[in-house]
Order: C-alpha cells, then structure tokens, then sequence
C-alpha cells in the first residue's frame, strides 16, 4: 500500500470517485463529510496525504489546513470547484502543499499526490543532509554547486535568475506563489513590485527552454504563480 | 500701481500734450495765412474754437480741453489784436469768449468721453461674446465631466486673472474637482459655509473685501432648471470685482450648467444602452446555454443509460465507444461552462476589471496547455517577438479567449493542419491573431461571427456547436479590456481571427 489518504469531501458523488481512484492505484482512502468529522480523523487515522475541499458545510476548508499544518505536518492538497485565484493563492500562502481545481483528470490528481508525499519526505531526509540535485528532462540543476545544465550544456544564468530556479527546484512539482517567490528572492519591501518577478521568469524561459510559447520545465500558473516540471509530470 | 500703468500713463500725458500743443500751433498758423491774405481778424476766433473742438474730441479729457480754450483766447488776445504780441486785459469780451470756448471745450468732451465709454463697451461686449462663441465650441468637444469643470475653471481664472475652485456635491459631502491660480483646495471654515450657503439657497453669495476681512469670496452655484451640480468659487485678491465682471463670470458660469446637463444626460444615456446590451448579452447566454448544453448533455445520458441497461450483453468495444462519447461530451461541456463563468466575472456584476500586468507569453503558454489537454494532436505554431512584452489584463479572461481561439481553429479549420499564432507589438495595442488552415468564411458570416446569432438559426451540425457562444464572449471580454477584435478569410490558408489590446491602461 502506498498510504493513507484523508479525504475531506462533502459531495458524495465526488468522494466515491475519489475513493474509488485511489482505491484502484493502492492507497488506503477515508471520506470525512464534515470539517469536524475531518478533525476527529485526523488524529485517528493518520493520513499520509489531506485531499482537502474548500466549501465545507460546517466550517472553512482553511482552519482545516491550518489544523493539520499545526499539529500533525501531513501534505495538504486542495481539491476545489472554486475557482478564483486568490482563493488559491491564499491557501498555498497558508501552507497548503498544491491545489486542483475541479473537475481534474485522474492522472493528473495521482501525480499531485505523488510528488506531494514525495516532497514531504524528501523534506524530513533534507534536514539532515542538504545535498540535491534536481533532474527533469534535459535539465538538471546542481544545487550544491550552483550549476544548471541543459543537454549538458551549462546554462549562464543570473544571480537572481539562480535563485528563483533553485527556490522551485527545492520543490519541484509544487506551485510557488508569486508573493513566496519575491519574498525569498527580494524580500518582503519588493512584494509591490511583481514585473521584476515576471521579467525575470520571462528571462529563464528565454534560457531554459526550446519554445517559450510551450514551455516543458517551468510551468505558469495564471494568476496564481509558478512550479518547475516534476518527472512524473513529463 | 506697477511700472508699466504709469509708463502708459506718461505716454497718455505726452500724446495728450502734443496734440493740443499742435493743434494750437497749427490754428496759430492758420490765422497768420488768413490775416495775411485777406486782413481780416474776423475768424481767429473761429479758427481757435476748432482747435478747442478738435483737441477735445482727439483727448477726451477736461483738462486739455481748457488748456486749448485758455490757449485760444490768449493766442488771440496776444498774436492777433492790438497791442500785437502783448497780452491786453482791457479788451472787452475776452472774459466772455474764454467763458465760450470753455463752454465747448467742456461738452466736446463730455460727448467723447461718453461716445469713448460706449465703444469701448461694445467693444468688451464683442470680445466677450467671441470669448463666449469659443468657448461653447470647445465646451461641444468635451463630453467628460473633468474636461468641462477644466474648462471651466480655465476661462474663468484668464478672464477674472483670480485663483478659481470648483466644488461638486457627492451625496452628502462637498468635494473639490479642480482648482486653478494660486489657489489650495481647502476654504477657511467661514469659505466653505457660505460655499455651502451659496449650494443651498442656489443663489451667488458675493462676500466682497473690507477692512476687517482682506479675504473676499465670491461663490457662484451652476445651477441648470433647479439642479444644482456644483459651484463655482472666486478667491478676491486686492480689489472686489466690478459688477461687470461679476455679471460675466455668472454668465460663463450658467454656459457651463448647460454643458453639465448635457453631459449628465449622455452619460444616463451611456448607462441605458450599456444596460441594454448586458441584458441582450445575458439573454442571449440563456439561449445559447440551453441550447448548446442540452445538446451534449442528451448524449451524456442516452449513452450512460445504455451502459447501465445493457451493459452486460453490451460488447466491450461499443462500451468503450460509449463511454469515451461521454468523456468527450463531459469535456465539452466543461469548456462551455468555463466560458460562461468567465461572462459573469465582466457586465452588471462586475463592471471594473480587475486588471494586472502580465507577460503575454504566459497567457498563450498557458491556453495552449490547457487546449492540448482536450485535443492531443494540436499543433500549435507559435510566433511573437523576443522582448517581453507586458499587457495590463485580466489574465484568467485573457486566457479564455485564446483558449476559445485556438479550440476554434481547432474544430473549425483542418485539424490535420498546423494552427498559427502570432503576436505582434504596435505603437499602441498589441495583437495577437490565431490563423487556420480550413475553409474559411464568407463574408456575411464573418460579420456575424461575434454577434452569436447565426449558429443558433442553424440547429443541429457539430460544425456550429459552440462557436457562436464561444466567439461572442471573446468579444465581450476583449471589448471588456478595451480592445477590437475581428475576423477575416485569408486566401490559402483559411480563417484569421485577431484581438488588440491596448498597452497602456487608460
């Protein structure tokens, strides 16, 4: 079995097939149909992975999110029919690890899954050692020393240039929010200014990929931010 | 008084001067021709009260009038009598001439003082109303209500040389929309009530300038059948304004009550007809929802009631068959409904976009993902310049219409063949067009591709499923951001759509 899956879905038509997906690539799922049915089982079962829906009937999908990054750590996935883009933005900027918006295609929610748990317990081993090298493709990107490579070609990119593909690489498959990227790079004064960001990313793409119109490794989230290509997305 | 007036004036004295002055040596001369050819001194007089006449007539003015008298009556006592070139005061009668010429030196110049005053009236009345014919032509250039009070309060602070405000009533607060000269936008508490007195009682309030209060204000509501828009406000400096110029500054304040009015009216008039349109737009969504939805949803439900009844004796061939119609409708009807939404976020509900740079790359990166999704073998050639370009925009909107672009290309040109996309950057818009290769359309469609009457007439048919609704709500939003689009057939290739948007936000 491949882990324990927390759903937390008021539609039942909605959570059956969820279940019934997961069920049929070897994860271990559980319905909650409420925020305090999703609390109660969060201690009890353990889940490895929280398939989170926003509109609950009893409480706001957020104080879920923050319950379980409070207490107990686990990868967060939204699964929403909202879709507005703050919405998303202000549950990745409280933590939520990735969000999907409804309806979604099967492969696309398993992937998610995937490189959730992935980066998770990756994150555990990388506070012990921080060595890393991030592959997809033709690209590779050194993160200890410093080098990005394509077609083992070295890639001359700038300091900042460096440090936004290195931010994303760190969490590769993951959407980083505009705001989490300027704060990392440029800091908190600079959140105003999002054409530096946009500029810049702009600038890589020219660098990293074949077509920019059809990008393979950095992909754009409208309105919400940016996340490199993760492997099992390729 | 500055340097200047007193030069003018000095200039006025020696002008003045030298008229008389010549005037009185020409009828001197004058006499002297006279009394040479025919001996007689019976005109002198005569000659001299000419001067008199003619020197008051030129000056105007009292005092050189009877200085030429004096002058007269001397010039004849001393050049032309006798004792010749002596003054005689026995004379008698002089005391009585002097008393003539004075008399008509005295109502020659009242009648061209008086004659002076009424040009110049006139005068002032023509600049004025040419002041007054400019300015409504102008005032009929301008349909925007900071353009007008701009105006406004441009003639009157040349005409009055004062510092000008202009305040308008919004709801229950006073706010000032301008101000020219050496003005501040804040009154003095004792201003701003007899601004407010001024806006109520709709009547100017003239607080001229005493002794006690060096600050006078002059307060002139615009005021058009009762509505009362705003006032006009008059800072004094120095002086009061004459009742001329304060009965010309109401004048050009009621031209401008009329220019608010009308703006007022066509802007109601703007409201209607954008109202009209949301509501055809929405019922237009209503039919085309019903219509373009019900299709693929009958199709979502006879083939998954035909799995459920007969799916065991169903070959799994024609199940699979069945349940990728389903797939495919389902897809479709997401798509259809992702546009809807997108309409709901522009119109009555939401009438300001909510606009925020973006790389137009990203945008087009972004639709061709998410159309690749739905058709795998889409072949998108992409072509736009190497600078990026940054567009105020509503990204999410932006997106929907190349999405619905290139979903068209797509289904409506040969799918077999690539799918263009270009972009290119003009001095004020950018465009961005989606070409294909199929059949193209002919021109009374083209017209009506945007508008999403036709596909509706012609029911049924997988080649008009969709477009028109797809296509409207691309104009909605691309009109929504301020831009054009259209459509043209180009020869050998097939149908070009393209979309400008502006790159500057208004």
């Amino acid at each position: 079995m491949k882990g324990n899956i927390l759903i937390v879905e008021d539609e039942d038509a909605i959570g059956n097939v969820l279940s019934s997906i997961l069920i049929a690539n070897e994860y271990i799922p559980v319905i909650a149909k409420n925020g305090e049915q999703a609390l109660i089982m969060l201690r009890s079962f353990q889940p490895d992975v929280v398939l989170l829906d926003l509109g609950l009937p009893d409480m706001d999908g957020l104080r879920i999110l923050k319950k379980v990054k409070e207490t107990h750590g686990c990868p967060v996935l939204i699964v929403s029919a909202r879709d507005n883009e703050r919405d998303k933005v202000e549950a990745l900027d409280m933590g939520a690890d990735d969000y999907i918006t409804k309806p979604f295609g099967n492969s696309e929610l398993l992937a998610r899954i995937r490189v959730a748990m992935r980066n998770h317990s990756e994150g555990e081993v990388r506070t012990g050692e921080s060595k890393k090298i991030y592959c997809c493709g033709k690209l590779r990107i050194d993160l200890e020393k410093h080098i990005v490579t394509l077609n083992n070609e070295r890639i001359h990119l700038t300091k900042n240039e460096l440090r936004i593909i290195e931010l994303l690489s760190q969490n590769p498959g993951k959407v980083l929010t505009y705001d989490y990227l300027i704060k990392h790079i440029w800091g908190t004064d600079m959140l105003e200014n999002n054409r530096i960001l946009r500029v810049n990313m702009a600038n890589i793409r020219r660098k990293l990929e074949e077509n920019p119109a059809e990008p393979k490794y950095i992909i754009t989230e409208i309105g919400v931010g940016y996340r490199l290509a993760d492997e099992s997305f390729l | 008084m500055g340097p200047e007036s007193s030069l003018t004036k000095r200039q006025k004295f020696f002008h003045h001067f030298f008229t008389a002055l010549g005037l009185f040596l020409m009828a001197t001369i004058t006499n002297y021709f006279i009394i040479a050819m025919y001996h007689k001194t019976i005109n002198v007089s005569g000659i001299y009260l000419l001067a008199v006449i003619l020197t008051s007539l030129l000056t105007g003015s009292y005092f050189w009038g009877m200085l030429s008298a004096l002058g007269g009556v001397v010039g004849t006592n001393f050049c032309f009598t006798y004792p010749y070139f002596a003054i005689d005061f026995s004379l008698s009668g002089y005391p009585l001439t002097f008393f003539i010429m004075a008399l008509v030196a005295i109502g020659t110049c009242a009648l061209t003082v008086n004659m002076r005053k009424q040009r110049d009236a006139a005068h002032r009345r023509e600049k004025m109303a040419n002041i007054l014919n400019e300015m409504d032509q102008r005032l009929l250039q301008i349909d925007e209500k900071k353009q007008i009070v701009a105006l406004l309060l441009e003639y009157l602070h040349i005409q009055l040389a004062l510092p000008v405000l202009y305040f308008e009533i919004k709801g229950d607060k006073i706010c000032c929309m301008g101000h020219l000269g050496n003005a501040q936008e804040e009154l003095t508490d004792n201003q701003y009530d007899i601004l407010c007195r001024s806006l109520k009682e709709q009547k100017i309030i003239d607080v001229g300038m005493t002794e006690d209060n060096p600050s006078g204000f002059l307060s002139i509501p615009v005021i058009r059948q009762n509505r009362v828009f705003g006032a006009a406000c008059i800072l004094l400096q120095k002086e009061n304004l004459s009742t001329e110029m304060r009965g010309y500054a109401q004048g050009l304040v009621n031209h401008f009550a009329i220019a608010f009015e009308r703006q007022e009216l066509s802007e109601a008039q703007q409201q209607i007809l954008m109202e009209k349109q949301a509501e055809q737009m929405r019922s237009y969504l209503l039919r085309a929802i019903s219509h373009d939805l019900r299709t693929p949803l009958t199709g979502i439900l006879g083939a998954s009631g035909a799995i459920l009844n007969n799916g065991e004796t169903m070959p799994a061939e024609l199940a699979r068959r069945l349940m990728l119609d389903i797939h495919e409708e389902a897809q479709w009807l997401l798509r259809m409904i992702e546009n809807v939404l997108s309409v709901t976020k522009i119109g009555n509900y939401n009438p300001e976009l909510k606009k925020t740079m973006e790389p137009v790359e990203e945008v087009i990166a972004d639709s061709i993902a998410r159309c690749k999704k739905y058709f795998s073998d889409l072949k998108v050639e992409v072509h736009m310049p190497d600078d990026v370009i940054m567009l105020p925009m509503d990204p999410i909107l932006i997106r929907q219409v190349v999405t619905n672009l290139i979903d068209n290309a797509y289904r409506h040109g040969n799918s077999q063949e690539k799918i263009e996309l270009d972009v290119s950057v003009c001095e004020q818009y950018v465009e961005i067009s989606v070409q294909d290769y199929g059949k193209g359309l002919p021109t009374e469609k083209l017209e009506r591709l945007f508008s999403g009457i036709h596909n509706h007439q012609q029911q049924g048919g997988d080649a008009g499923r969709g477009l028109g609704l797809g296509m409207s709500i691309c104009k909605t939003i691309v009109e929504a951001h301020k831009g054009k689009i259209f459509a043209e057939t180009v020869s050998g290739k097939g149908l070009r759509v393209a979309f400008q948007l502006p790159l500057e936000e208004d």
